[in-house]
């Protein structure tokens, strides 16, 4: 199974490096789309099946998708807006910053592999609406409200 | 965010689009903002044809304006010639041509049925509809040997009778046939989807089809009980009785669907007066100066040769003048104008065809509809581009 | 008969062969990407063969609605018409128009057609044939079915044609509708099973279908089922009288053919599902004995899918874009959600 591992890894940091790269948005949306698959399949493998395939179902059926809606409405972004030294700069020390913390925790981190545990949606389930409700409550809230938030932006427009 | 309206060209290759008709639109996602008919993709030139041709030489040609009822299109021509000629046809003749053109107003809107429903994406109504055209082409080949192109009237009458064989091949037909208007009906008058997709589209008010001169069942639609059959008989309309529908009077799609039913029915009623009463007696015109001697004299009597050898090279010369006449053709006012300079030749010949003024008013009423719709009410409106582009 | 006798034989001998392969010292790796490419070229076939039949099917089933005989030239019957039409695109040019994005262009077909070949790996077909019991088969299979739609999108943007641009936006609209939909329609089937597993789904369903408890939920599924494979009434993503073909219109040949492949794929396994998850799966009817193999029944209840979705495209109209988006969050999801609140209802109450 390390084969798969490294399989699936390789692809995921490979589609990442071109989902930044790549001037076509298309494409980079399709190495996007490679990407959420490939960490979905790291899910699998650590037998976090229902986590994987939830992966699979709403980023690359649901957010990929409405990125794709948004993109072939819009001409190539790239060629308005060139990107000045300063945001360079900014961008590439935001990124430093950032890859520096996580790395820093990740050193504190002393890692263990957990026991391969049989994953139940009872037992998920069971967690969701018991110990977890107040996260999951809000978490729901805020999706409400990004949810009408959308739809007054978008019937502003068409008040216009 | 600003968003861009995207300019679609739809047709001339569109298989919506009945033909070549070529619409250029303007949409905003799905919605049509702007809509601009192209056309003249089968202009043929027929108006000019006519300066160059005979009396007789261009009622062949008239087949090929409204090519899915050619027999209304010989009837109009001949029907303007006639009364240029001053000839009076005999009752027989009428109602033979009477017959003949409302099959032909049946075959038609069959197809625009079939048409139309296909392109609302019923796909079964198309084959049954042209399962009981294919019976009607049967009659036309019965009668004249042709089935789509006729040529199945001449001046001054009709060139066959109706005889007992196709009398009863007539009847079978009109017996039939009420039975499979209910039957497409079945498929879609009350079906739910089918009324989400015409009721309420396409709306043609009154004003505005009163004002872009639409006719025929496009008019009558929008709730206008207008019917050249009824306002200025011609043949033996007004020995017959029928109604002229007029739909539901909100001139959406869904009216214009329900009329062209009716029509068909209405149709059937009158094939079966006709039927019943059709006279005995000659089926072309006593007028030797116009219509050639019968093939028995030709071939016994020198006299009788030159004259019809007369005819069909030379035509016949009309006295000077004009003329102007329309009948209910199935797509609404088919028109004939014609001018005479004294010659066996038209000098200027003007079909007023029904499609070219129902097809105008599309920029109007296709503003603000979706693609889907504008498909329903171009099938709505039942254009030929045939008789548009002449 | 006797051929799907020996169907189940051969299965259980690839897995016997694969399991004594263990003995001799070949890494499991390789034995499990050995049995994953015969198990993918076995699926691969089946759906060729498969889209063979059911496009024959297609064909009479739609000249028998429309009063007419449908192929009859290519042999007996017409029924080598679809092989002859299969051999002819074979042959066909392949275009691919000038100002396409040529990368995606090609890989769009492949995109439709992998996930649906994905799909039948969770297939339960009978007690003994099965590729992978997967212990979430229900997810994983929407999981696949969501992942096709990305092909349609993109197919319908790097055609480089507006009709197959709005395609492809249509394409993107109906699908967020339409999942939801469809998987609040299975919800209530998965409260009774208490499972995600289809072989359990099937062993819940012994003494009484599903289809008996959920008749709304069976009809739901069934909506949403022909919406996401984008059969006609609401195949308004290929609308050959609005959008010329829609995504597909500028794909010839053998592309052609995957999209085709891909739309049967995935026709076929809505119906798989449909027989599995409300129809008893290869169980024969309750009360009746098992005189045929079990993969007959499944295959039966399959067919008798394919054929009311048939039924149901030669006979109504299409529906139109903003109408079908409005059915579903309008009717089908507020309903999805009543059968969930009236199943959770009646279960609390029985206990």
């Amino acid at each position: 199974m390390e084969i798969a591992f490294y399989i699936l890894a390789g692809m995921a940091v490979t589609s990442a490096i071109l989902v930044v790269s790549l001037k076509n948005l298309v494409r980079a949306i399709l190495a996007l789309a490679s990407l959420f698959l490939s960490i979905a399949g790291l899910y699998i493998l650590l037998s976090a099946e229902f986590l994987g395939l939830v992966q699979i179902l709403v980023y690359i059926g649901g957010v990929i998708l409405l990125f794709l809606f948004l993109i072939m409405l819009t001409e190539n972004l790239f060629e308005k807006n060139k990107v000045n030294l300063f945001q360079r700069i900014t961008g590439v020390g935001l990124v430093l910053l950032l890859f520096s913390i996580i790395i820093s925790i990740f050193m504190k981190q002393p890692f263990q592999a957990i026991p391969k545990t049989d994953y139940s949606i009872q037992e998920l389930g069971k967690h969701l609406l018991t110990d977890y409700l107040v996260p999951f409550e809000v978490v729901s809230l805020l999706l409400l409200v990004a949810l009408i938030g959308a739809i007054v932006i978008a019937k502003k427009e068409e008040n216009k | 965010m600003t968003t861009h309206k995207m300019t679609l060209n739809m047709g001339p290759q569109h298989p919506s689009t009945h033909g070549v008709l070529r619409l250029v639109l303007e949409l905003d996602g799905e919605t049509i903002t702007a809509c601009e008919p192209h056309i003249g993709y089968l202009h043929r030139g027929i108006e000019k044809l006519a300066e160059s041709k005979t009396y007789h030489q261009f009622l062949p040609i008239t087949d090929r304006l409204d090519y899915i009822a050619a027999p209304s299109n010989n009837l109009a021509y001949c029907l303007a010639v006639e009364k240029l000629a001053g000839l009076e046809v005999p009752k027989r003749a009428s109602y033979i041509r009477m017959i003949i053109a409302e099959l032909t107003r049946i075959a038609s809107h069959l197809v625009w049925l079939g048409t139309h429903a296909l392109d609302i994406g019923a796909y079964t109504v198309f084959l049954y509809t042209f399962r009981e055209r294919e019976l009607i082409l049967d009659i036309f080949e019965s009668y004249c040997g042709a089935r789509l192109t006729t040529t199945c009237f001449r001046i001054g009458g009709v060139p066959y009778t109706i005889d007992d064989g196709l009398k009863k091949q007539i009847a079978d037909f009109i017996k039939i046939f009420p039975k499979k208007i209910e039957e497409y009906e079945g498929l879609l008058t009350k079906n739910p989807i089918w009324l989400n997709r015409t009721q309420n589209i396409g709306i043609i008010p009154k004003d505005t089809a009163i004002s872009y001169g639409l006719t025929g069942p496009t008019l009558r639609g929008s709730g206008i009980d207008r019917d050249i059959r009824k306002v200025n008989p011609y043949s033996c309309y007004d020995e017959v009785e029928f109604v002229v529908p007029k739909g539901r009077g909100i001139g959406d799609v869904y009216d214009r669907y329900l009329v062209r039913l009716d029509e068909m029915r209405e149709s059937v009623k009158i094939i079966t007066q006709a039927l019943e009463r059709l006279p005995d007696g000659e089926i072309l015109a006593d007028c030797p100066k116009v219509i050639p001697p019968k093939k028995e004299r030709v071939k016994t009597e020198i006299a009788a040769l030159i004259h019809h050898f007369h005819i069909m090279t030379e035509g016949f010369e009309l006295p000077k003048g004009e003329a102007f006449l329309s009948i209910e053709a199935p797509k609404g006012e088919l028109g004939f104008y014609i001018v005479s300079d004294g010659g066996n030749k038209p000098a200027r010949l003007r079909i007023r065809t029904p499609s070219f003024a129902n097809l105008s008013c599309i920029s109007e009423i296709g503003k603000g509809v979706m693609i889907a719709d504008m498909v329903a009410i171009i099938g709505s409106l039942d254009i030929v581009l045939g008789e548009i582009d002449r | 008969m006797e051929l799907l006798y020996n169907t189940e034989r051969l299965v259980e001998i690839i897995g016997d062969f694969l399991q004594s392969c263990k003995g001799y010292g070949i890494p499991e790796w390789v034995l499990t990407l050995g049995g994953g490419v015969v198990v993918a070229v076995i699926i691969a076939g089946f759906i060729a063969v498969n889209t063979l039949i059911l496009v024959l099917a297609e064909r009479k089933v739609s000249a028998f609605i429309q009063d007419r005989l449908g192929p009859m030239r290519v042999g007996p019957w017409g029924c080598l018409q679809t092989v002859a039409d299969a051999l002819k695109l074979l042959q066909k040019e392949d275009i691919t128009p000038k100002k396409a994005d040529r990368l995606i262009f090609f890989l769009s077909p492949i995109i439709v057609f992998a996930p649906a070949v994905m799909a039948y790996v969770a297939i339960s077909w009978s007690p003994k044939i099965r590729v992978a019991d997967i212990n979430l088969g229900l997810l994983y299979i929407f999981a696949t079915g969501s992942l096709g739609t990305l092909g349609i999108i993109l197919a319908g943007w790097s055609s480089a044609n507006k009709w197959s641009l709005l395609g492809g936006m249509r394409s993107a609209a109906q699908i967020i509708s339409y999942e939801v939909a469809l998987i609040l329609s299975v919800i209530g089937v998965i409260m009774l099973s208490g499972s995600l597993n289809l072989e359990n789904l099937i062993s819940c369903q012994k003494d009484c279908w599903y289809i008996v408890y959920q008749p709304l939920g069976f009809l739901l599924f069934l909506v949403s089922a022909i919406a996401e494979t984008n059969r006609a009434p609401f195949d308004i993503v290929e609308a050959e009288q609005e959008l010329v073909g829609g995504f597909h219109t500028e794909y010839s040949a053998m592309k052609f053919a995957m999209f085709f492949l891909g739309e049967y794929a995935s026709v076929f396994i809505a119906s798989a599902l449909c027989a599995t998850l409300f129809l008893g799966g290869w169980q024969p009817v309750p009360g009746l004995p098992a005189v045929v193999p079990p993969i007959i029944w499944f295959l039966a209840k399959c067919y008798l899918i394919v054929f009311i979705i048939m039924w149901i495209r030669w006979t109504y109209p299409r529906i139109r874009v903003d109408q079908l988006m409005g059915f579903s969050w309008k009717f089908l999801i507020p309903l999805g959600f009543l059968n969930i609140g009236l199943t959770g209802f009646i279960m609390a109450i029985r206990g």
